[in-house]
C-alpha cells in the first residue's frame, strides 16, 4: 500500500481490473500495483465478484422498454412540445418526451394532459394511503369545495406530504351512507378554469379540474361517472367568486377503460370519451 | 437526451428498491422535481450525474414510503431466489442473493454508494457529483461500504457454517 504506485492507482482502479477479466487500460501497472499489495488484490477482487452479480441482475433493465408514462405525460405530437423549443434549448433539456414538457403547453393542454405530475400524485395517495401530517399547514389554501348539494358534509382539512414535491391540501367528505370522498387540491399560478375530466393514472379513478387558480382532484371508491357528476358540483362557481359565473363549455366526460391493464403499463392514463349522458348516474 | 439517461436511472432506481412499478414512481419522482429545478442545472455539467443527484435525494428522503410494501418486496425477493430454484441459479445468482441480504442490513446511504459504483462504475468525482458529496466523501463512504459489506457477508458465511456444523 505504501508501494511508489499508490500516488496513480486508486483502488476502485483494482476492482475495475477484475471486473473487466484483467483486460483494461493501464493493466500492467494495476497488475504490478496488486502483485506488491497481496492483501488489497485480494480484496478488490472479491469486490469485484459482488459488483459483478449485482450487475449481472440489473444489467437487463436497460434493455427494457421504456414505460410511456416516463415519456409522454399526454397526447401531444412531437410537434407541439417543440413550440417551447426556446425554453428547451435555454436549459439545456432536449425535447425527449412531451413529458418534460407538459408545463410550459399547460395553456393549450386538457387537465388528462397532466396527469404524471398532480394527477400521479394523487393517484399514488389513493392508492397507498400515505401518512398524513395533520398539523402541517400551508401558506394558501383554498375555500373547501362544496359537495353539501350531493349530500356530502365536509369532513377535515389535511396536509398530505409528497415524495419530493409539493404538498397538497386534502378534503375529506362524508355523505349519511357513510361513503367518503377526497378533494386533493394544489396551487396551479395562472391556471384557468377547466371542467372535470375522469382520468384513470395508475389504474385509480379521479376526476379532475381547474378553478380559483388550483388543480383539484376528487377520488373516493365509487364508479367513475359519480366521481365525475360529484366533482361537477364541486367545480361549480360559488356566490362568493362572480368571475366563475361565465359557465364555460359543456364538461367532456373522459371515463377509464374497465378492463385490467397489464402489469407493464400500468400506471399510465387509459382512457376513452364518452358523452356525459351515456353514463348512468349511479347515485351519489 | 433525455431518452438516453431513463435506462440508467431506472436500473439504479429498480436495484435500490427491487420492485418495477415502485422503481418507475421513483424514476418519474426524479423528472418531476429535475423539471422543476431546471434552473439548477447547468448545461455544460452532465445530464446524467444531475439526474441521479435527484433522484439519490429522492430515496434517502423516504422512496417507497410504506414499510408493508417494503416488507412485502423483500419476501417477494426471496420467493424469487427460494432455495428449491437453486438448481436452476447459476452461481453468479447465488451470489447476488447473498450479496443483497447483506445490503438489506446496510445503512440507505452504504446501500446507495455500492450500487452506483456496481452499476454505473463511475470515477469518485463522476460518483462524488452523482450522489452530490465531495470527492473525498465518496471515496471514504465507498470504501467504509464495501468494508461493511464483506464483514456481514464473512458473519454470514460463519453462521451458515455453525448451522451447518450443528445440524
Amino acid at each position: 500500500m505504501r508501494s511508489k504506485n499508490r500516488a496513480t492507482i486508486d483502488y476502485e482502479q483494482c476492482v475495475a481490473y477484475y471486473r473487466a477479466g484483467r483486460r483494461i487500460a493501464g493493466a500492467a501497472a494495476i497488475e504490478r500495483y496488486l502483485t506488491a499489495n497481496p492483501r488489497t488484490a485480494e480484496r478488490a477482487e472479491r469486490d469485484a465478484q459482488h459488483d459483478l452479480a449485482l450487475a449481472h441482475r440489473y444489467d437487463p433493465v436497460l434493455n427494457e422498454p421504456i414505460p410511456p408514462r416516463l415519456l409522454h405525460g399526454h397526447d401531444s405530437s412531437p410537434a407541439s412540445w417543440l413550440a417551447g423549443a426556446g425554453l428547451v434549448a435555454m436549459i439545456g433539456l432536449s425535447a425527449a418526451g412531451g413529458w418534460w414538457l407538459r408545463g410550459l403547453e399547460f395553456g393549450a393542454a386538457s387537465p388528462t394532459a397532466q396527469t404524471n405530475t398532480f394527477g400521479q400524485q394523487v393517484a399514488r395517495l389513493s392508492d397507498r394511503q400515505p401518512a398524513v401530517d395533520a398539523a402541517a399547514r400551508v401558506a394558501a389554501r383554498p375555500t373547501p369545495p362544496d359537495l353539501s348539494r350531493a349530500g356530502y358534509r365536509f369532513s377535515g382539512r389535511r396536509v398530505v406530504p409528497t415524495a419530493g414535491g409539493q404538498p397538497l391540501t386534502a378534503y375529506d367528505y362524508r355523505n349519511n351512507a357513510g361513503k367518503h370522498v377526497t378533494i386533493y387540491a394544489r396551487p396551479e399560478p395562472g391556471a384557468g378554469r377547466r371542467t372535470p375530466d375522469v382520468i384513470s393514472p395508475s389504474g385509480v379513478s379521479l376526476a379532475r379540474w381547474q378553478a380559483h387558480g388550483h388543480d383539484y382532484a376528487l377520488t373516493g371508491d365509487l364508479p367513475p361517472a359519480t366521481l365525475n357528476e360529484l366533482a361537477e358540483i364541486a367545480a361549480q362557481p360559488t356566490s362568493q367568486d362572480p368571475a366563475d359565473q361565465q359557465t364555460p363549455a359543456a364538461p367532456s366526460v373522459k371515463m377509464p377503460q374497465q378492463t385490467q391493464a397489464p402489469a407493464a403499463t400500468v400506471g399510465q392514463p387509459v382512457e376513452r370519451t364518452v358523452t356525459p349522458r351515456q353514463q348512468p348516474a349511479s347515485g351519489l | 437526451m433525455i431518452e438516453a439517461e431513463i435506462p440508467h436511472l431506472r436500473r439504479y432506481a429498480r436495484a435500490l428498491l427491487r420492485d418495477r412499478e415502485a422503481a418507475d414512481d421513483l424514476v418519474q419522482d426524479t423528472l418531476e422535481r429535475a423539471w422543476r429545478k431546471r434552473h439548477l442545472w447547468r448545461p455544460h455539467g452532465r445530464l446524467r450525474g444531475w439526474l441521479f443527484r435527484v433522484l439519490y435525494r429522492l430515496y434517502l428522503d423516504g422512496h417507497p414510503a410504506p414499510t408493508r410494501d417494503r416488507d412485502k418486496l423483500i419476501a417477494l425477493d426471496a420467493i424469487a431466489l427460494d432455495p428449491r430454484d437453486r438448481a436452476a441459479s447459476n452461481g453468479l445468482q447465488l451470489h447476488c442473493r447473498d450479496v443483497l441480504a447483506a445490503m438489506d442490513r446496510l445503512s440507505p446511504e452504504h446501500r446507495a454508494i455500492l450500487m452506483l459504483a456496481a452499476l454505473e462504475q463511475p470515477s469518485y468525482r463522476d460518483g462524488a457529483r452523482m450522489l452530490g458529496i465531495r470527492v473525498g466523501t465518496f471515496r471514504s463512504r465507498l470504501s467504509r461500504a464495501r468494508q461493511q459489506l464483506n464483514e456481514l457477508m464473512e458473519t454470514d458465511d460463519y453462521t451458515s457454517a455453525s448451522a451447518e456444523a450443528r445440524g
